[in-house]
This record gives C-alpha cells, structure tokens and sequence, in this order.
C-alpha cells in the first residue's frame, strides 16, 4: 500500500470522511490531527451531528467557572471552563444554545462549545414593562398588570429569577431566527425576530398561562397548563389561533409538554406523587411519579380532532425540561434504551429556598417505572442550578 | 459499438489496464458505474468497447473489490424495495472483512474512479472506525504526520480542552491492526 499516497489524502475526501462523523467531539479531534486538516475543516460544520443532549450539572456559582456536563452514551463528564454562565438563570435550550437571563436585564443565547454569545431583546423590552431604572433599588421594574389595571413593581433579582418561564428558537441563531418566550406572572407570548430591538406580544385571544411552545411542521404551537392548544406560523404573527381538542383527563397538577414528531404533534403530561399522605412535605416537596404520552388526531373529517393516548415511543428516546423537547430515535445509540423519557426538573413555581431542582431521572414507558440515570450522586433534595438538557453543538 | 464475435456473453464488457498493469474485465454497465471510465469513453467517441482504458491509480486488489461491490449493489438495485435488507446486510459484511489499510485503499479507489454512492459508504466505515478514539490513534490510522509544533499542538487543544481529556492514548493498539470488532 502507498503511504505517500494516504498521507496526502485530498482535502475533499479529508472532509467527506469528517461530515459522516456522528458527534462533534469526534470532529473536534480530529481536527487536532495536523495543522493542514485543521486549516481544511469548517470551525463550525455544515452537517448535522446525531447526538444525544449532555446534561449541564449543578455548579457552585461563587467558587467555580468550571462546569460540568454529563453524557449519557460516552457515561463520561466533559469539563468546560464557563465563567460566563456565572450569575446567569437558564431558561431554555435549542440547538446546542442556552437562554441566558441575567440580572442585569440583559438576555443572551450562549452556546457552551464555542462561548459565542448572541443577543436578544432585553428583559426590560418585554410588554407590560412601563419602565426599568436599575437606581430604583428594590423597585427597577415598574410593570402593567392588565387585569387589575395596575403598576406593579419588582426588584430585578426576582425579575431575573421569574419572569420568564421559558424560551424557544425556531433554528440555530446562526442565520435568521424566531425566538418565542413564555412570560410575565400571567405566563403569556412574546416573540422577536433577530436584529429586534425589543419583544412583541402574540395575539392569543385572550388566552393565558402559557406552557410550552414548539416550533413543528413549519407551525409554531403553543399549549397553555389546562392543556389549550394555538397556533400561528411566520406569517401569521403577532396572532395565535385556538384549535379546538378534544382534551384527555388529566391527572391533577399534572405538567404539559409540546413534542413534534414523525407520527404527528405530540402532548405528553408528566404527573407527580401527590396527596399528603404519599409525601412528606418535609423530605420531598415533589417528585415526578409518571408521564402519559397523547398523539394529535386530526384528520378526522367533521369530527373535533382529540388526543389519542400512545403507549410506547419505538425506539425513539424524549428530553424533557427547560429545553426545547426533542425525540430522538436510539438505534444509532446502542447504549441508549430506547422507549425512555429522560426529564430534568423545571417546576420553578414550587421550588423555594432549600428545594428544588432534584426532581430528575427517566421514565422506561415500556416498564412503566421511573428510574435513575449516570450515577451523578445528586442531592435527592436541593440540587442548583437544575440541571438543563444541551446538545453538544457547535 | 457492438460486437458479433462477443460469444462469451451477451453482455458487453470493458477492459482496464491497472496501476500494476494487469488487465481486468468487466460488464459495461458495472464499469459504467466508474464516473471516471464513464468520462473516458465520453471523451473518447472513437473509442470501442475493445479500447483498454488505462487507471493508473488502481491496482488489481481494489478494482476486484470494487467491482464486486457495484455489480452487487446494480443486481440489488434491479430486484426493487425487496432486496434493500439484503443489499445493506451485504454492504456491511463486505466492509467488516476489509482491515483499516484495506479500507484506505479501497477508499482512495473509490475516489480517484469517482463512485459516489461506495465512496460515501467507505467514508462512513472510516469514520465510524475513528469514533472515540484519540487524536494519536486517529494519526496512525491515516498515516499522518504531526505538523505542529509543541506550542501550536497545546493551543489547539486548549481551545477545546473537554475533548481531550481522558482520552486513552492507544498507545498499544496499532491501527494496522486493530480490525473493528462488533
């Protein structure tokens, strides 16, 4: 064989073979080979990587920049020096890019690979904010209350801590992008486009308490907690029309979610040991006890669509929480169980000054159990920042 | 272009002259498949069926198998939905008998006869190959020399130091001969 002729492998073929790599740590090294092949490969690849989301680990904000992250398939922890996660809420994850809320009113996506940081409209743009004085201390936000035709007003810690709930693209923020955000004490929609100065309200018919939004099929859906469900696309915004659904029983405090699929728009409900007598309050405030997935059943003629109850995923394996929800199927994953939701905690509402956070873990569907995952040793009680799903993209 | 004295077969066949300058022969629809030999007789409307056509980047070992490979895929490719299981097993199988170095040679063939569709499925062997493995590992594999300097070398991990950590060195595997298991 000529090894002369191998070492001086074509460019192009030197890419070829890097585009089918999987995962991006893979690319990264590979990259590492030689200074000609460094020069040769994309900083940032055009493919896409088939990857399964790291889990961010709770850090020590005072004491640390590193930060940790957690991956499943390689059952390994990555090590990233971050000191510009420091101080920062997260509230949302797309695409490899977390949604950074700062006290300050700034709000970023920041992807953890690359450090770049992009951003968006400030927290202070959003409606119903009349004003924001960073010297009125204790008071910098002065905000419209439209039900009680009120001005309210909220120190800027509390603000950064709640007053999004969570945040979603449309696509990767390297190009043009819609980002929609959950926000504000009446949970509602606001969205902007890139290069906006400042949030819009959605047009939603009054309806309220938002809690989840997916961008699918070219529509974006949004689903309030009692489970309503709108929907509106590019064109159609600032409004948001109602779809009338039939809707399933849900369990009581039960959490909705949005997932897109192959098979259809997804609703999956995630419920929780309830009733004084199963928990005490004192040990575990909460804890996730189960999931019931529902398939939207539309082409149904006359009939009002509804949503139809689906035992089992296949192979395919969910993410639940602050990300964006995405459904990935496991068979290029031979570690990974297929059938599984794995979920983190975002029950925000509930979590006070020595809880929160904990409740993580995954549901086998075809076991109809809740287990752990990774051995990550994580306080059973308190576990800060909850930790958030992020996908490993440059 | 055809012939009346082909009695072997009523299929025409095509005859190249290899690197090693050995004559191998094949049917003209699995030569055809070759973009490269395709351009030639393209190029070369004088040309007849009986023109050898000279690749002097290919030797023999690698034309063989490349032709199998294509004449195999053309055959499932003419049997329809019904014989995809059995195309992708066949692929697979072939691609598991090749050793790293074979599968480089195979892949560098590929690419100089221009095949589109083998070539993306050698890249995709070769990178699975090269999954978690260490950038050390990665080097051997294709046979490349480390251009950097030290500096220049701790630089460019630094930028993204998590990769790099804890990555087993492989010293003692050797690509040449570490064959992928399964």
């Amino acid at each position: 064989m000529n090894m002369g002729q191998w070492a001086e492998l074509p460019w192009d073929l030197v890419r070829a073979i890097s585009e089918h790599l999987k995962s991006y740590v893979d690319y990264v090294r590979v990259g590492a080979v030689c200074s000609s092949w460094n020069s040769a490969l994309p900083k940032r690849p055009t493919h896409q990587f088939n990857q399964i989301p790291w889990l961010m680990l709770p850090f020590d904000d005072e004491t640390q920049t590193l930060r940790s992250f957690y991956s499943i398939i390689d059952d390994k922890v990555y090590h990233l020096e971050l000191s510009e996660t420091s101080g920062k809420w997260f509230r949302g994850s797309c695409y490899g890019w977390l949604v950074t809320v700062e006290m300050s009113p700034a709000l970023h996506l920041f992807n953890p690979l690359t450090k770049i940081q992009i951003a968006l409209p400030p927290l202070h743009s959003f409606p119903d904010i009349e004003h924001y004085c960073p010297d009125r201390n204790g008071r910098e936000y002065a905000i419209r209350n439209f039900r009680f035709e009120m001005t309210e007003f909220y120190d800027q810690a509390h603000m950064q801590e709640v007053y999004i709930e969570k945040l979603v693209l449309s696509s990767p923020p390297h190009d043009d992008y819609l980002a929609i955000a959950i926000f504000g004490e009446y949970r509602r929609l606001a969205f902007c486009s890139r290069n906006d100065k400042k949030w819009t309200a959605a047009e939603t018919g009054g309806q309220i308490c938002f809690r989840d939004i997916i961008f699918y099929n070219d529509k974006i859906y949004a689903l309030t907690s009692s489970g309503k469900l709108l929907i509106s696309d590019t064109s159609s915004l600032p409004k948001f029309t109602f779809i009338p659904v039939k809707l399933p029983n849900f369990e009581t405090e039960s959490m909705l979610y949005l997932v897109g699929s192959s098979n259809g728009l997804m609703m999956v409900e995630r419920y929780y040991m309830g009733g004084d007598e199963e928990l005490d309050p004192e040990v575990i405030p909460y804890k996730t006890s189960g999931f019931k997935i529902y398939l939207l059943e539309s082409n149904l003629g006359e009939k009002m669509p509804r949503w139809v109850e689906i035992k089992h995923l296949g192979d395919k394996v969910m993410f639940l929480g602050y990300n964006a929800s995405v459904l990935i199927p496991s068979i290029d994953f031979p570690k990974l169980k297929g059938n599984c939701i794995y979920y983190t905690d975002d029950q925000m509402e509930l979590w006070l000054d020595n809880y929160g956070g904990f409740d993580i873990g995954l549901f086998d569907l075809e076991e109809g159990v809740i287990k752990e995952f990774g051995e990550l040793n994580l306080s059973s009680r308190y576990v800060w920042p909850p930790p958030v799903w992020v996908m490993p993209n440059p | 272009m055809s012939s009346t004295t082909e009695i072997e077969t009523h299929t025409k066949t095509i005859t190249l002259k290899t690197a090693d300058r050995k004559l191998f022969t094949l049917p003209e629809p699995v030569a055809m498949e070759f973009k490269t030999v395709k351009s030639f007789f393209d190029d070369n409307p004088d040309a007849s069926s009986h023109t050898v056509v000279p690749l002097p980047n290919v030797n023999l070992g690698e034309l063989e198998k490349i032709s199998f490979c294509c004449e195999a895929q053309l055959d499932f490719r003419s049997r329809g939905e019904s014989a995809k299981d059995e195309s992708k097993a066949q692929q697979k199988k072939f691609l598991k008998q090749q050793t790293n170095d074979e599968l480089k040679s195979l892949i560098l063939a590929a690419n100089y006869l221009d095949i589109a569709d083998l070539l993306n499925v050698l890249n995709q062997e070769a990178a699975d190959r090269i999954k978690n493995k260490s950038v050390e590992y990665v080097r051997r594999f294709f046979g490349i020399e480390n251009d950097y300097t030290p500096e220049e070398e701790a630089k460019v991990r630094a930028e993204n130091a998590w990769a790099f950590e804890g990555v087993d060195p492989d010293s003692d595997v050797d690509p040449d001969e570490d064959v992928m298991m399964n």
